[in-house]
């Protein structure tokens, strides 16, 4: 899709107000929701046409409707996603800076909304109704305010230059060109975009970043932040310590011997690419930046604290938005990073204890390669993370897992989603050991404490060879849980999971042959309230006028709404629907609640295994005992031609099981049989169940 | 035959009693008027010009159905019909001698009246939800006809067991309206033959008529669910 144009950005970030690092959470959004959230109206997408036409100059006449139809679409898409963020701490910092960037464009600045996405890319992008998206991935790696004020004023060059527009048109008019081949028009594109790129380089520096007095050498560290950007937001060595405890200690094949080189991509070829390297774009620069004479510019025009503040969220941020994305080991260096100025911080240990679990849940599984990273790939410091996982074998991992989530259990003794994770990773184990602890290779007393008893009663050279078996590698892990504290209390939770396992493996057993025996008669949940996001109605574009189209996909997503409503009136079952329509000035929390359910849905449906504890539940017990319920329902219709496809998925969604999966083809026109089947449904979620 | 009765109506009413169907929005009852229109499929006597009578026969018919899962529907049946149909009389000639030739066969039409109480099973396709949907269907119906010549005084009962197979298609109109629309195959189990006028071989006839007149009925209903 293509309302967007890219570019990243640096570092760091302010706020005012007081952040309670020690027991922190996630960013919130605060106050009315704004319209951008909600407000898909064919009204809106009038309007922006208006917008649109007084703007652009270039024939949109063809493509006018396309073009709002689809952007709005995507836009849309990613409003909804859960993972965008309105008011709170770091896009009131972006929106600080915007204000003093266009100072003197009043007019300009109303226009202009800044989103904060939970995303770990550092990227920032507009869109053509004049909305800014600014990653947090962006947001950890600025270095200071300047570099994201040239961020800001290049993604503002973009919308006021029209560029998405233009582009969208120039797309439009190679994808109709006979004349071209497929190469041609790609190659056409791209160039395009490059000049795009230049010109907001170039027209954001002029129109707002010097005007706003900013430092001009800014402009080339951007550069160099963003080139580096890949990397994690620090450079600090992994020191193996962090493993090591008294009776365990990594063997040296854990250690990497050199580090690979961090490759500089300044002039990497960009052919194929939509944006020009950064050394073209420096060279592209430096001419302006001469004329700019000596730099007389602020690094910072807030209080650099509220800076450091904003960044200091956005690197929390990422620490657990890099388990929600699977990249495990990631996660589990950011996480290292901050806790070397934040120790014993329980959001940051609980980050790297997922990590691991996450890590041992795949490799016990088989895919490991899906959630782990070779550290010949990686550059920097953060190889030496991903070297020790490369070497550990599946009992030592297993065993490393069990040490760190017990070890932050007992530290953390009444926070419940700990609990689950140190469940989560004995039922791992012992499922790995064949679900007896007597198989665990694994030793509860310091190793001399263990020789001395055992080497009584043993002769000279059975001594030697005893000692001699406690040190080399292939039994070091045999001593990781010495040291650990309520180890009597292993064993009861041991085989409290065995046990669990088990019930879990008969009732899914149970469910499935009650719905082969049920098949006619469906099934009797007893379901009495059910949480539900706003229905996904989706209806795709048929030939023909696009703002008939969206008039009318506008009109069936409404009855749609009122349909479900209807069917769950009729039946009784109370849903309590994140619907941000509905959303009033009084429930601020519900929007947040939206978003973390929604990231939740995301990594749900991503997930390759299951039984997987998904760092999204962290806070999902939260939200049951707020609402009153664990269950949570999905109604989509997706609708292509003359079919359509009904789908509604009820979900534990404490535990993640599937309470009902309800997939019907249906006709396209067909308003009897929608209606028949959402009242099936919706029947089998509410009657009681039968003894 | 009561044996069959019997269980047919004891698994009726276990599965009115025991099913949970979701039927149209919790309705599971529905009252139906079928309107059926049977082409006739035997050939008009020669010697009988131009009649009143029609080609297609009517059968109008009342209909109880309850859905008892979602893709299963039992239904009781009413219905009754009018009309005329071909057919030949044999006719006893006066002063003949011989004992065996001494009946003249003659076409005339018969009036009939038919009476109609069935049992029935209807099977929606899995994409569908009783009541709603597309459908086969499968019944058995008690019939009885009674028939009459106005130029030969002669009249005649039978009594039938009636077989049907069809499919048909049920959609609704409104929130408590069904139409359905459908065809059916129907064929004759047992043909008792009452003769009520020795003079005649009309049951024969009538038989014979009704055989190869009443296979197809094409039908279009009108339903209240509830």
């Amino acid at each position: 899709m293509k309302f967007l144009t890219y570019l990243f950005v640096l570092t760091s970030m302010a706020v005012f107000g007081q952040v309670d690092f020690d027991n922190y959470r996630f960013i919130e959004s605060k106050g009315p929701i704004p319209s951008d959230f909600y407000d898909w109206s064919p009204e809106k997408y009038a309007s922006e046409l208006v917008e649109l036409e007084k703007k652009q100059k270039e024939d949109l006449s063809k493509v006018k409707d396309q073009y709002i139809v689809s952007t709005s679409y995507e836009i849309k898409k990613i409003m909804r996603s859960g993972l965008v963020t309105y008011n709170d701490p770091l896009s009131n910092y972006c929106n600080k800076i915007l204000d003093i960037l266009l100072v003197n464009q009043p007019d300009l600045r109303k226009k202009i909304r800044v989103y904060i996405l939970k995303s770990t890319e550092a990227n920032a992008f507009s869109t053509n109704n004049g909305i800014i998206f600014v990653t947090v991935g962006l947001l950890a790696q600025v270095e200071n305010e300047a570099q994201l004020a040239y961020v800001l004023s290049h993604e503002l060059a973009h919308y006021t230059k029209g560029h998405h527009a233009k582009d969208y048109i120039l797309r439009d008019k190679y994808e109709n060109d006979k004349n071209l081949t497929y190469t041609q028009k790609l190659n056409s594109l791209f160039s395009y975009s490059k000049e795009q790129e230049f010109e907001a380089d170039k027209y954001g520096y002029l129109n707002y970043y010097s005007t706003a007095n900013y430092a001009s050498s800014q402009v080339d560290q951007c550069f160099d932040m963003l080139l580096y950007s890949h990397l994690p937001f620090d450079e600090v060595e992994f020191k193996l310590d962090f493993f090591n405890i008294d009776t365990l200690k990594l063997p040296k094949e854990f250690v990497v011997e050199k580090y690979n080189e961090i490759e500089s991509l300044e002039n990497v070829d960009d052919s194929k690419m939509t944006h020009p390297n950064i050394l073209k774009r420096r060279i592209y620069m430096s001419t302006f930046l001469e004329e700019s004479g000596t730099d007389n510019g602020s690094l910072f025009k807030l209080d650099k604290e509220e800076f450091d503040l904003t960044q200091k969220i956005a690197r929390f941020e990422l620490s657990h938005l890099f388990n929600l994305e699977y990249e495990f080991e990631q996660a589990f260096y950011n996480s290292y990073l901050l806790l070397q100025k934040n120790p014993n911080n329980q959001f940051l240990e609980t980050n790297i204890v997922e990590s691991i679990y996450s890590l041992n849940f795949y490799k016990n599984r088989g895919s490991y390669n899906s959630a782990h990273e070779k550290s010949k790939n990686i550059e920097g410091y953060r190889q030496q993370v991903n070297q020790v996982f490369d070497k550990i074998q599946s009992s030592e991992l297993n065993l490393t897992a069990l040490r760190f989530s017990w070890r932050l259990a007992t530290k953390y003794p009444n926070d419940d989603y700990i609990k689950q994770l140190r469940d989560s990773v004995i039922s791992d184990v012992s499922k790995y050991y064949k679900n007896s602890i007597n198989n665990l290779p694994t030793k509860f007393k310091n190793p001399s404490d263990t020789l001395q008893a055992s080497a009584e009663g043993l002769t000279k050279t059975e001594k030697i060879k005893l000692k001699r078996t406690s040190q080399t590698t292939s039994t070091f892990f045999d001593y990781s849980l010495v040291g650990l504290s309520n180890l009597t209390d292993l064993y009861d939770i041991y085989d409290k999971m065995i046990l669990e396992r088990a019930q879990y493996a008969n009732e899914d057993s149970l469910l499935a042959l009650k719905n082969n025996q049920k098949k006619n008669k469906g099934l009797s949940l007893g379901i009495k309230h059910t949480l539900m996001l706003p229905p996904y109605y989706e209806l795709y574009m048929p030939n023909g006028k696009f703002s008939e189209f969206i008039k009318a996909y506008d009109a069936r997503s409404k009855e749609f709404v009122v349909l479900i409503d209807k069917m769950t009136n009729k039946i009784g079952l109370q849903t309590t629907k994140f619907s941000l329509e509905h959303v009033g000035e009084n429930d601020k929390g519900l929007f947040n609640d939206f978003a973390l359910f929604t990231q939740w849905i995301i990594q749900y449906d991503s997930q390759s295994e299951e039984g997987y504890l998904m760092s999204s539940r962290r806070y999902m017990a939260e939200i049951a005992k707020k609402y009153n319920t664990p269950y949570f329902t999905w109604v989509a219709v997706d609708y292509e031609g003359r079919y359509a496809y009904l789908k509604v998925v009820t979900l534990d969604f404490t535990t993640s099981k599937v309470m009902i999966s309800y997939r019907k083809e249906i006709s396209a026109s067909a308003k009897d049989v929608l209606k028949s089947n959402l009242y099936y449904v919706f029947m089998q979620l509410y009657r009681d169940k039968k003894n | 035959m009561k044996k069959a009765i019997l269980s047919i109506a004891i698994l009726s009413i276990s599965l009115i009693s025991f099913a949970q169907a979701p039927g149209f929005m919790g309705k599971t009852w529905a009252i139906k008027y079928d309107f059926h229109i049977i082409p006739s499929l035997s050939s008009f006597p020669n010697s009988l010009e131009n009649p009143n009578s029609s080609f297609l026969t009517m059968f109008h018919e009342l209909n109880l159905s309850k859905d008892v899962s979602t893709n299963m529907s039992i239904y009781f049946t009413y219905g009754g019909s009018k009309g005329e149909r071909p057919g030949h009389i044999l006719v006893e000639i006066p002063d003949y001698q011989d004992s065996y030739d001494n009946y003249s066969e003659v076409e005339d039409y018969f009036h009939h009246t038919q009476h109609a109480l069935g049992f029935g099973l209807r099977f929606f396709r899995s994409k569908w939800l009783a009541p709603v949907g597309v459908y086969s269907q499968v019944a058995v119906s008690f019939v009885s006809t009674r028939a009459f010549s106005d130029n030969y005084g002669a009249k005649t009962s039978t009594t039938t067991i009636k077989g049907t197979f069809g499919i048909g298609a049920q959609r609704m109109i409104s929130e408590s309206f069904l139409i359905d629309i459908g065809y059916s195959v129907n064929f004759n189990l047992v043909s008792p033959l009452v003769l009520l006028d020795d003079k005649t071989d009309f049951n024969s006839t009538l038989q014979r008529s009704m055989f190869l007149k009443d296979i197809f009925y094409l039908k279009i209903g009108l339903g209240f669910v509830f």
